[in-house]
């Protein structure tokens, strides 16, 4: 009812409307993501099947950086990257798009141009524990050394239990 | 010529609109994480996102957060155009650039986000108000409306397509993962407690998971009348606020999008005219 009113009032409107549509259908049928889509499949989807959980931690000079004590959005970002970050890491220094444009596309220059536009630069990347411990507050300086970590957790009788962790990347400053 | 007497109302209520948004964007400055403060972050993350493309392939986001002049100069100029726009809400003019500005922040702070969808709607907001002729921003608000219910019960439909219904203990599984941080740092409260509480109590979740689901799927009326547009507003505003409890998952981003439903009658397409 509202396209055919869309489409008597405006084709032009209508055109859009159309488009959006078929794009949307589109790319959801090539299992692409989409800033329309409903984020994290809304939780549909339980990849674990237990109730165990992975989360990562920073550490400078042996100690924990926290983050949880900061502002929403702040505590949101800091948690999140690091998550990204440390998968990157694990990945050998690959993100998502990385196995996908190598996957998707021949070896040549739009390959390259891909590749350098939407992955992150690999050697700055490095740096971005540094960025990271500053952006919670914490000061760098020099011979400091960042360790990020990987926690496994199991939630037993109310309890949240660490099952084992793992050092998966070290970095001195200099 | 006589101004209809909702007009008031209806301009205070795009203000207390916009003033949300403004709300929404001084939480990204205030906790340190919008344009000016991703500075010299060298690491992001995109996914296959056409949009999110749109605006890397040009290095757009990159060369924001290499400049913090930059980064300043578009955080005051979101705060500024959101004044202005609060001061004068019919002006679409303003609420262009701020589609366009949000939409840059939204994706630049997603990507160095390193995180998939999110609160997407304190872009997409603007949408209706993108045109100034009446009649374009009414059928652009419906076109908005329907997405916004769209998003919701797409959302309830893929949770019946992945058979999440079917497992008692699919909610207590997702909740354990949801506070680990806090854990790992000993910043516990009310909320670690009600989670680790949950994560032992499948029978409770899975309530609260079908309550979640009608919640979203309940959205579907609005497909048929706009009669119910302000309870819906409230259901999914109840719903966001007790993910945030419950999932540390908070609706800021998101709240003036689904602010929209308390403009329902205020922006209705007129009745189509039948001759005889």
């Amino acid at each position: 009812m509202f396209l055919y009113r869309l489409l008597k009032y405006s084709s032009i409107g209508f055109s859009v409307v159309l488009v959006f549509i078929l794009f949307y259908a589109l790319v959801f049928y090539k299992k692409m993501d989409m800033v329309f889509f409903p984020y994290n499949s809304m939780y549909a989807i339980d990849f674990t099947k237990s109730k165990t959980a992975t989360a990562y931690a920073v550490k400078l000079n042996s100690s924990i950086v926290k983050t949880t004590g900061r502002a929403y959005w702040k505590k949101d970002l800091l948690e999140t990257s690091l998550n990204g970050y440390c998968k990157y890491i694990i990945n050998n220094h690959k993100v998502f798009l990385d196995d996908y444009l190598n996957q998707k596309f021949s070896p040549g220059q739009i390959k390259e141009f891909l590749l350098k536009r939407l992955t992150a630069d690999k050697d700055l990347a490095g740096l971005w524990p540094i960025w990271y411990c500053r952006s919670a507050g914490y000061p760098i300086v020099e011979n400091d050394e960042i360790e990020l970590l990987q926690y496994h957790f199991m939630m037993n009788d109310q309890q949240a239990i660490i099952t084992d962790s793992l050092s998966i990347f070290k970095m001195k400053i200099k | 010529m006589r101004k209809p007497r909702f007009h008031i109302s209806f301009e205070n209520k795009l203000r207390i609109l916009f003033a949300i948004v403004l709300l929404e964007f001084g939480m990204f400055i205030l906790s340190g994480a919008s344009f000016s403060f991703l500075h010299g972050n060298p690491f992001f993350s995109i996914n296959v996102d056409p949009v999110f493309w749109f605006f890397y392939l040009p290095g757009l986001p990159q060369f924001i957060t290499e400049n913090l002049w930059l980064g300043i100069l578009l955080d005051a100029s979101i705060v500024l155009l959101l004044l202005r726009l609060i001061q004068y809400p019919f002006n679409n003019r303003n609420a262009n650039m701020l589609f366009i500005l949000l939409m840059l922040f939204y994706v630049t702070f997603m990507g160095y986000h390193a995180h998939r969808n999110f609160q997407a709607g304190f872009f997409m907001v603007f949408i209706p108000f993108l045109f100034k002729k009446e009649s374009n921003k009414f059928f652009a608000f419906e076109a908005t409306r329907y997405y916004l219910l769209f998003f919701y019960v797409s959302a309830a439909i893929l949770k019946l397509y992945n058979n999440a219904l079917m497992d008692p203990a699919h909610f207590s599984n997702m909740l354990s993962s949801q506070f680990t941080p806090y854990f790992l740092e000993g910043n516990t409260g009310i909320r670690t407690s009600v989670n680790l509480y949950l994560t032992d109590q499948p029978a409770i979740t899975y309530i609260l998971y079908l309550t979640s689901f009608f919640v979203e799927f309940i959205l579907f009326i609005g497909f048929f009348t706009k009669k119910f547009d302000h309870i819906l507003a409230i259901l999914i505003l109840i719903f966001h606020f007790a993910n945030w409890f419950l999932m540390d998952i908070a609706p800021f981003g998101q709240i003036a999008f689904i602010c929209l439903l308390f403009l329902s009658n205020q922006m209705s397409l007129p009745k189509p005219v039948t001759e005889n």
